[in-house]
């Protein structure tokens, strides 16, 4: 029998090597989406681990085909109720940069304002009502609520500044129905983006607050070592631009991902994963986002990285993307306040543009890590193909492969126990299945 | 959507309220208008005569946030329309929040909401300090795929749901008698 210690301790312990079994976790609590998790274990030894994913398969890239380029931003933000906006972010600028449009610098600088509105409720949602009752050894948000009332109530402060800019800019909260191609249907005189300006300082204090209370927490000692893909944007920390790095020196344009990576099949997920041509998992997110542009922070959001020495685990341990997040909280929204200190209305909330026959692709980063999409829009304008690729499907591959190396280390456990382990770890990721079906259910079954 | 299992036969209770305030009843209506039978709560909603809701702050959203239901909750009783799945398709049921959290924990807690909606009552609930009342109107839902149409079951039943979902949201604010359950109470909680 493990005792917690041992699972947080050096990464030593293993399976009974007796152990033959197959462990199925019905349903991951605590994730976006459905999925279930099944171990088999033959020999003591984790010879498979299989995040499937079972919610229904959306039809996304076929719904498109057909529609203009206007129509393909309303629904693709349809796919996630958490990050529409990184759907929409990334299919307008795949059609801006492939029809040659550019936007009026005050329009990008508001998508900036959007998009790290996003990153706001995002983050705050997992870091505090998903993440952090792992961390405090609460089942839920609500059992950590009765002991810890102040940080729900931090969280969701931070959320709702998050939700409040995503209304102003977009028409409403989720499912936002602002952006078109060449800007926004509608832009906000400065006067209306006052009261959140007022409420920005108030989450900024909050955010710098996270990152304290972060910098707490205990995670279990799991090193990895595995290459980090995210934008690096030359001017300023990546939302909607940048080229595409990786700690393994990978460097291509923003609208070239599959020149490097590829989708496939894998038997019983609803999901594509993603992997490089030569076969290699990759991770992405805010651990890779803290890790390769950590030049490109906002200063406060550097010192706080500094400051607590998150920079190294942040890189190596799935747990600390906790900390990776607390940091982007802080850099959000310091960016926003920045956007709306010095946002002058534009002259036109949008630019004329004419579609043409073209391959239309980008890379964003949504708050899960990259995401890529490509259309191609043939003579009449219409969308003839597309392809869709959430983050979440591309840091599959590195999520079963933890589980198999972390799993040894609590199969010996009450199987409540065992189960609860390994959500943490997969929690670490933040999956969004919704998006990469694109949820969790875990299984250990016993080997004849 | 909103996942449950099947609904038994129950009675709604009211628990007492400040006589002293004015409450002001919120409709948050749940759901996805593309996403077939997740869309059921929408449909409804636009099948009702305004005035019939007149008095009600209503909000269709497309999940319910926990800061929502704070908002909502402090200047009333809520009521959230949604659809289910776990019930029959057609089938629409009335959960009061007192009963939500006891009636999830018995099954798999599934939800494409950002936190399953019994955690993110009880939370609001823990946050305000008191019980939050009112109920959640529910439909089962027998198709929820993206770009599809409402299933008939669900097409068949969505005058019962439109009726009920007004129902509870203009009885759930009547002031139930000073120690006696009101007439919202006397309501069947499956329909």
């Amino acid at each position: 029998m493990h005792r917690p210690e041992e699972i947080n301790g050096g990464g030593t312990a293993t399976a009974d090597p007796g152990l033959d079994a197959t462990f199925d976790v019905g349903y991951v609590t605590r994730v976006e989406g459905e999925g279930s998790l099944r171990l088999r274990v033959v020999g003591g030894e984790v010879t498979e681990a299989r995040l499937s994913i079972f919610e229904a398969p959306r039809y996304f890239e076929r719904l498109v085909v057909g529609r203009t380029p206007d129509e393909v931003l309303d629904i693709v933000s349809r796919i996630c109720g958490i990050c529409p906006i990184a759907y929409q972010m990334t299919a307008v600028r795949a059609f801006e940069h492939a029809f040659g449009v550019t936007v009026d610098p005050e329009v990008a600088a508001l998508r900036r304002l959007f998009y790290a509105a996003e990153w706001i409720q995002s983050h705050a949602l997992h870091v505090y009502l998903l993440h952090a009752p792992d961390f405090l050894g609460y089942p839920s948000a609500v059992a950590m609520a009765a002991d810890h009332r102040d940080l729900v109530e931090r969280g969701l402060r931070l959320k709702r500044v998050g939700n409040e800019i995503m209304a102003l800019l977009g028409g409403r909260a989720i499912h936002p129905v602002s952006i078109r191609v060449g800007g926004f249907s509608r832009v906000p005189r400065p006067a209306e983006l006052a009261p959140v300006r007022r409420s920005l300082d108030a989450a900024l204090d909050d955010a710098l607050a996270t990152v304290e209370t972060v910098a707490s927490l205990d995670a279990p000692d799991f090193a990895r070592d595995r290459p980090l893909v995210a934008l690096r944007d030359a001017n300023a920390y990546p939302y909607a631009d940048g080229r595409l790095v990786s700690t393994a020196g990978l460097d291509l344009a923003p609208d070239r991902w599959d020149d490097a990576f590829a989708e496939e099949q894998h038997e019983g997920s609803n999901a594509l994963h993603a992997r490089t041509h030569d076969g290699g998992i990759y991770l992405l997110g805010p651990s890779a986002r803290v890790t390769l542009d950590a030049g490109q922070l906002h200063p406060l959001a550097a010192d706080a990285l500094a400051r607590h020495g998150f920079g190294e685990r942040i890189r190596t341990n799935p747990y600390w993307s906790i900390a990776a997040r607390a940091v982007e909280l802080v850099q959000a929204v310091a960016d926003a306040r920045d956007v709306i200190d010095a946002y002058r209305t534009p002259a036109e909330p949008r630019v004329a543009w004419s579609p043409r026959p073209a391959r239309a692709a980008w890379s964003t980063e949504a708050p899960r890590g990259v995401i890529f999409h490509h259309y191609e829009v043939d003579e009449r304008g219409l969308i003839a193909a597309a392809q869709i690729v959430p983050p979440t499907s591309q840091n599959q591959g590195a999520i079963e492969q933890d589980l198999r190396e972390f799993a040894p280390r609590v199969l010996g456990l009450p199987r409540d126990e065992a189960t609860l382990r390994l959500e943490q770890l997969i929690r670490s990721y933040d999956p969004c299945i919704s998006c990469a079906t694109h949820f969790l259910d875990v299984r250990i079954e016993a080997e004849p | 959507m909103t996942p449950l299992a099947v609904a038994r036969p129950g009675r709604l209770a009211v628990r007492p309220s400040d006589p002293a305030a004015a409450p002001t009843t919120t409709l948050i209506v749940c759901g996805s208008a593309d996403r077939a039978d997740d869309g059921a709560a929408l449909a409804a909603l636009a099948a009702l005569d305004r005035a019939t809701l007149a008095g009600v702050r209503v909000h269709a959203v497309g999940e319910v946030r926990v800061e929502e239901l704070v908002d909502a909750a402090a200047l009333g009783p809520v009521v959230i329309a949604d659809a289910a799945v776990g019930i029959g398709a057609g089938v629409v049921a009335v959960i009061p929040f007192e009963r939500l959290g006891a009636f999830v924990r018995s099954i798999h807690v599934r939800s494409t909401h950002e936190l399953p909606i019994a955690d993110a009552v009880a939370l609001a609930e823990m946050l305000i300090g008191r019980t939050i009342e009112g109920a959640i109107v529910v439909i089962g839902a027998g198709d929820v795929r993206h770009g599809g149409q409402l299933s008939a079951p669900v097409r068949a039943a969505l005058p019962r749901f439109a009726r009920t979902i007004a129902r509870v949201a203009l009885t759930v604010a009547e002031r139930p008698g000073p120690r006696g359950p009101g007439r919202w109470a006397e309501r069947p909680w499956s329909e």
